[in-house]
């Protein structure tokens, strides 16, 4: 059992047209670097789910045509993770410095000092609270990663063994023990 | 030209739905239903076995974050923001299908996005699903820590993963072979229905690929 967090953050990018700095166009440039593997958040344990959207505009209610629009373009950023808000940031700063400069360190407002306590705030500056959330489970990363590689090793195990003697099944048995036990936990995002 | 990937890898897939709320009775009224949710069990979306994460939170409109003297004030948009992400297993169709036709689940969807501008309510599927695809914002990065396995696998790893302690602990010492097949073949006739193997099939991973955006290829 564990607790989960949520954290909703709108960061504020750019407000001129075109783009004069690059700002935003570094942005997608990461964004899209780590689009499907070598994402950053595979080396923060504690995170289950994260997303990162640009919001170019506000979608106004169907009909409404009172040209009704946001003058800033924001970056939003949701994640799910368990246990302190905090120390996910401290952790993806540590681990991936340069993906949180090439983001937030785009977004107005980004102080010009390098370190996780800038981020941080930067951050809390940003969050939205209280939300409304559901887990569809209570596992920690972690033995949610134990419990699955657990299941795949029992299904080899009884596969591979099908047909077997008594005598086989409790020699091969005492051999696999230890796998099932403690077995060797994949890495986040490559099970 | 470079190509990236169409959709995201593995069996999961994110939603960001991102609708107007009036501000006024709508931000108080939608903070009130809520608050009330809030304290509600949510065993209805539980037993619908395929959604990992759901969230709702209201944003308020004139509340966005201005962090620089030269960021112009948010003047021009009256509107709050309801924002409601998802990770879900299936297909979006499958899913919207589900808040739809699940009579207890409109029922509390019907209440949820009650206060949103032009909500035409669950029912017909037609509207709400052109709804729901007219406030859809597109993703940018998604990260899953366990790309492979659905809520069912989890949901069958946790119940197999009490047996298997169970059984470690039953067999930690030697004996009879007789016996240890006995027990065994008990053991995995308990836990077959949960056996299943789960994780991420590369060759089965049919990503489609776009085109960079032309921005980005220049």
């Amino acid at each position: 059992m564990t607790d989960h967090s949520f954290l909703t953050v709108i960061s504020p990018i750019e407000h001129r047209r075109n783009d004069p700095d690059g700002r935003e166009a570094t942005i997608r440039k990461t964004l899209l670097a780590h689009e499907q593997d070598d994402s950053p958040f595979a080396d923060c344990p504690m995170v289950h789910m994260a997303r990162i959207q640009i919001l170019d505009q506000a979608v106004p209610p169907m009909g409404d045509t009172s040209g009704a629009a946001l003058k800033t373009k924001y970056l939003l950023f949701a994640i799910d993770i368990d246990g302190r808000v905090d120390d996910f940031l401290d952790s993806l700063y540590r681990r991936d410095a340069d993906f949180v400069h090439n983001v937030w360190g785009q977004c107005i407002g980004y102080p010009d000092f390098r370190g996780a306590v800038f981020f941080r705030r930067y951050i809390d500056a940003c969050s939205f609270s209280n939300p409304l959330g559901y887990a569809g489970f209570d596992l920690s990363v972690g033995d949610t990663l134990l419990m699955l590689t657990r299941k795949n090793v029992l299904a080899d195990f009884v596969s591979a063994h099908q047909g077997k003697s008594d005598k086989e099944l409790q020699a091969a048995w005492r051999k696999s023990r230890a796998d099932l036990a403690t077995p060797n936990l994949p890495k986040p995002e490559s099970f | 030209m470079p190509l990236v990937p169409i959709h995201f890898k593995g069996k999961s897939n994110p939603l960001t739905v991102i609708t107007p709320v009036k501000r006024g009775w709508g931000r108080f009224l939608t903070n009130a239903i809520l608050f009330v949710f809030h304290h509600l069990p949510l065993g209805v979306v539980k037993q619908l076995a395929f959604i990992h994460f759901a969230r709702w939170i209201l944003i308020k409109g004139n509340k966005l974050p201005r962090l620089s003297e030269d960021q112009p004030v948010e003047d021009n948009w009256p509107y709050d923001f309801y924002v409601f992400t998802t990770n879900f297993n299936g297909s979006w169709d499958q899913y919207i299908d589900a808040f739809g036709r699940i009579h207890a689940v409109s029922k509390g969807l019907n209440m949820l996005w009650y206060t949103s501008e032009g909500f035409p309510g669950p029912w017909p599927m037609r509207l709400f699903k052109r709804y729901i695809h007219y406030f859809t914002a597109p993703q940018h990065l998604y990260y899953n820590a366990y790309p492979g396995a659905t809520v069912r696998d989890i949901d069958a790893a946790t119940k197999l993963n009490a047996e298997i302690e169970a059984f470690l602990e039953d067999t930690k010492d030697e004996m009879d072979d007789a016996e240890f097949g006995r027990r065994y073949r008990a053991f995995v006739n308990q836990v077959s229905p949960w056996l299943g193997k789960t994780g991420l099939e590369e060759k089965h991973e049919a990503l489609a690929h776009r085109a960079v955006p032309m921005e980005l290829s220049q």
